[in-house]
């Protein structure tokens, strides 16, 4: 990699460590890393490769828990502001990785880091306070209990600074839910794999930041130029005035004639069928969200304002508070059957409060109403409540128990498939899961949406390759298997990138040639376009080499659930569709050879390996003889 | 181009923080972004999305840029400028 300067333009220069066992505090140059990885989910990645034992456990104090900004974020870069939370998954103990957006991650640059490792496990409740390179671990116990916006407000009060930027967990991580996520600035979730329950683990409940430092970058005015023509492109789309009114939900994903509804990404009654009646989605659609979105707000450096700013002025459901996505018709209305928007809307800014990731959380809800239905639990397990389909009473009442672990709350909270295993009578079967991780997403339908899903070394996250989402406008037919393996080895590469440099998914028009432009004059690094896919596609066989060393999957561990084999789309103009099984083997053997990896085992192979120039990780697969 | 006053609208603000940047942008000789150093801010509560949108008179109005900065890199027409 060519450079035009030592200094390390575009970063805050710093890895701050925190052994919370011993309280001890130490930093680390990013450059140690950023040379070979980067930043963001990249370095953190190889860290926990590199630095966790196999037989370290997600709750052991060994685990790590890492936090990784963009590059480029606290930069005008559009929509520069991700940050990656990496650790060990707690639904299978392979690779555990959450982005978030929000403003926390550019504090933190400010604050002097780039990234944060923190291990061991801290006696009482503790919160970590970094202000403008200082740290300090203080006492939580006032904290601990609360909800995630009590918690930033009590911390923002205590230390009376308004512009404290706050993630934290709430009652849901505390009690070591495995759908427990970690909430920043309020309503931004670094969701799945269990991040939330990570943090609790450790007693930590929050990490508050400020800092008041500067992000410099190598060539301001190339940087700028880069910025300018994508601020062009942004603003000549044709959408853009009709997101930054309603958000994404209301100016894409949620409007009535939108494909979304009829294309496979809303799961129906715990995915018992992909489409929804249209007297239905007509509750919960734009015409009705409409009502409740007071605005739309953006997070840091962000020019499209995709966030609706929900408000429920009374009622048994008034409430106020950032967020409704397109996950959340999906979570809280089509799986539970649920045509109630307000009690929906509640339920997500509910689970804001405690702390859960919608996505699982309402898997594992379903999961239990369809067992309701089917008769395998009674109101004598499940407290009394009645899990009938659109009890929206119900959903609500059991994300609380969930989160706090009371009574049938508890017998979910370690995810549905623990929960079938200890309900036995053949329950599993209706477990919608992907690598062991309760998942959102339907998949009978979108075969490049479901193929990215389940091919994701982090268990089931359709934006880490995925393709046809409906944002995106692909004139690919929707239900076609033809060249998914070859896009999504594409589209992981891709997106690996775009989590080093910290940029959203949702930001329109963005090119890896942008990215190359951006990321060169910011840091005076001289990447092509090609160097950085190929660290991409490196990071990708990272957390590849995690899940087969940590959680050892293989092949088998890359196929859907048997529901979606073998119980066809019920209704609506996919009515049939189904993934053929053969075909997804094709599938497999193509993306395999494509990465270089073993058609039989689906392990990586020291020639792949050496090929991309992870050597290294090929003699860490040797040692654990897990290589082909 | 000389700027005399610039206006602000809370109203169509998202929170982005992008003027501070670009002010901070402006104010470092265009080396650094570090809204610290902003003379507009911009606060959002978490509470209920009140916007509240200050200038303080640390601003030159980007004397010597094209156009101020904050209004240039603002893309929700929340402040403009009064020539």
């Amino acid at each position: 990699m060519k450079k035009t300067s030592d200094k390390h333009y575009g970063y805050a220069g710093n890895i701050l460590r925190i052994n919370l066992t011993d309280n001890k505090i130490w930093i680390e140059p990013t450059e140690k890393y950023a040379n070979r990885w980067i930043g963001g989910r990249a370095i953190n990645t190889w860290i926990l490769l590199n630095e966790l034992d196999p037989e370290v456990k997600w709750n052991d104090p060994q685990n790590l828990l890492t936090f990784g900004v963009g590059v480029l974020v606290g930069t005008l870069a559009p929509g520069a502001c991700r940050i990656s939370v990496d650790t060990k998954n707690v639904f299978n103990d392979g690779i555990g990785s959450a982005n978030v957006g929000g403003f926390f991650g550019a504090e933190l640059k400010f604050a002097g880091f780039d990234n944060i490792v923190i291990s061991g496990k801290a006696k009482n409740p503790v919160y970590i306070w970094i202000c403008n390179g200082k740290i300090e671990i203080r006492n939580a116990d006032s904290i601990w209990g609360k909800t995630t916006w009590e918690t930033e407000r009590e911390i923002r009060q205590n230390l009376n600074d308004e512009k404290i930027r706050v993630a934290a967990i709430g009652p849901a991580g505390e009690n070591l839910v495995k759908s427990a996520c970690i909430i920043a600035d309020r309503g931004c979730a670094a969701g799945g794999s269990g991040c939330g329950a990570v943090m609790g683990s450790k007693n930590l409940k929050a990490i508050a930041v400020r800092g008041k430092r500067s992000i410099e970058v190598a060539q301001p005015d190339r940087f700028m130029i880069a910025v300018d023509k994508e601020m062009g492109k942004i603003n000549k789309w044709q959408l853009i005035n009709e997101i930054r009114e309603k958000g994404y939900y209301g100016a894409m994903g949620g409007r009535l004639d939108s494909p979304s509804w009829e294309q496979g990404y809303r799961p129906v009654r715990n995915g018992q069928d992909e489409h929804w009646g249209k007297d239905k989605i007509a509750k919960i659609a734009e015409q009705e969200i409409k009502k409740y979105r007071k605005a739309t707000v953006a997070c840091f450096s962000c020019p499209i304002s995709c966030k609706p700013w929900m408000d429920i002025k009374e009622g048994p459901y008034k409430v106020q508070g950032e967020g409704w996505w397109n996950n959340s018709a999906n979570s809280y209305c089509t799986k539970i059957d649920n045509t109630n928007l307000e009690a929906a809307i509640y339920a997500h800014l509910l689970t804001n409060q405690l702390g859960l990731d919608g996505d699982n959380a309402a898997q594992a809800i379903s999961w239990a109403f369809e067992c309701y239905e089917k008769g395998l639990i009674t109101k004598k397990e499940t407290d009394g409540l009645e899990l009938v389909w659109g009890n929206y009473q119900v959903m609500i009442e059991m994300l609380k128990k969930l989160a706090y672990r009371e009574g049938f709350g508890d017998f979910l909270a370690d995810g549905a498939l623990k929960a079938a295993e200890k309900l036995g009578k053949n329950s599993e079967k209706f477990v919608i899961h992907v690598k062991g991780q309760d998942s959102l997403d339907g998949i009978r339908i979108n075969k490049g949406w479901g193929f990215g899903i389940i091919l994701s070394p982090v268990a089931g996250r359709h934006l880490r390759g995925s393709l046809n989402g409906f944002w995106l406008r692909s004139d690919r037919p929707i239900n076609s298997y033809e060249n998914v393996p070859e896009d999504i080895y594409y589209n992981q590469k891709k997106k690996a990138v775009q989590d080093m440099l910290g940029l959203c998914s949702y930001v329109y028009g963005q090119t890896v040639d942008d990215w190359v432009e951006l990321f060169s004059s910011a840091t005076g690094r001289l990447l092509s376009k090609d160097e950085l896919l190929h660290i991409g596609l490196q990071t990708h066989n990272l957390e590849k080499a995690f899940n087969t060393i940590h959680a050892g999957f293989d092949r088998n561990d890359d196929y859907p659930c048997k529901r979606y084999y073998n119980e066809p789309v019920k209704s609506g103009p996919y009515k049939g569709e189904h993934i053929d099984h053969e075909i997804w083997d094709r599938m497999l053997d193509t993306i395999y050879r494509l990465h270089g990896w073993d058609i039989e085992t689906g392990w990586q192979t020291r020639k792949g390996l050496e090929k991309i120039g992870l050597n290294d990780i090929a003699n860490k697969l040797e040692k654990e003889n897990r290589l082909k | 181009m000389k700027v005399f006053k610039l206006w602000l609208d809370p109203k169509k603000c998202k929170g982005c923080l992008r003027c501070e940047l670009a002010c901070s942008f402006h104010k470092s000789g265009h080396k650094f972004f570090n809204p610290e150093l902003s003379s507009t801010t911009v606060s959002r509560s978490n509470e209920n999305k009140k916007i509240i949108m200050k200038i303080d008179d640390t601003c030159d109005f980007c004397e010597n840029e094209d156009a101020p900065l904050c209004v240039k890199y603002c893309v929700f027409g929340a402040r403009g400028a009064i020539k």
